[in-house]
């Protein structure tokens, strides 16, 4: 049985951050939503900002800002073909882990290339004749 | 989430009944998501003092429209007015994993 996810939210008064993350009905393409809300005036004082690739939080007034911590961070951040969200500054620490796994993908399949890399120059190209 | 086939994974890490000792993990994985279909997670469960943690499995919802200001307006509306504070919505193609972003805030950044 699937929710409404309207009257959902409409019904609860303080779900706090929210993801909900799906494909839309034609199927061809997926969608991401992000929310925030707060409840005292530190955690109100808050804008989405775009970023390259995502969005940052901001204070929307610096000088009414209490304390930063936990409420200014990376909501979204896009590595190649992923898409990260979180609703902490946890969306850099699971981009800088994927950012490490895809470049030892990345060196182990120049591993396994059928040249051995001691037979490349460093311009790539063969440095013996075969 | 996989931006060329539409799945992904929603984790959720919480303490255990409120007890900071013991750290809990859960990571569902969607790996073929249908049309018109998603999951919903949030930090609580609905406002209170102390404020419940969200629990159990993320909500299976429907999701409706095909463009993300449409949504991304339908979603904002059924917000709490007093409450709710930003809303980002990305549609991604498939095929071609170009995506679209939209944002709503409620308050406006001071000019500095």
């Amino acid at each position: 049985m699937k929710a409404n996810l309207y009257e959902f939210l409409a019904g609860n008064e303080y779900p706090g951050r929210g993801i909900c993350i799906g494909k839309t009905p034609g199927g061809n393409t997926a969608v991401i939503a992000y929310f925030i809300m707060g409840r005292s005036v530190n955690s109100r004082n808050r804008v989405f900002d775009p970023i390259d690739g995502g969005i940052r939080t901001m204070a929307a007034d610096p000088s009414k800002m209490t304390d930063p911590h936990l409420i200014i961070y990376n909501p979204v951040l896009t590595l190649n073909k992923t898409t990260i969200v979180t609703n902490g500054d946890q969306t850099n620490t699971i981009y800088d882990f994927m950012s490490r796994d895809q470049f030892s993908n990345i060196i182990l399949k120049r591993l396994s290339r059928p040249v051995p890399l001691k037979m490349i120059n460093p311009t790539g190209r063969r440095a013996f004749p075969a | 989430m996989d931006m060329r086939t539409g799945g992904y994974k929603l984790n959720i890490l919480k303490s255990c009944a409120g007890n900071e000792n013991s750290v809990q993990r859960f990571t569902f994985d969607y790996l073929q998501p249908l049309a018109g279909e998603g999951h919903f997670i949030s930090t609580y469960k609905c406002n209170g003092t102390p404020i419940p943690s969200y629990a159990g499995e993320p909500i299976h919802v429907a999701i409706d429209e095909e463009d993300p200001a449409l949504y991304g307006a339908k979603l904002w509306k059924a917000l709490n007015e007093d409450n709710k504070v930003s809303l980002f919505v990305r549609a991604i193609d498939l095929k071609t994993q170009t995506y679209k972003d939209v944002i709503i805030n409620k308050y406006k950044a001071v000019e500095e």
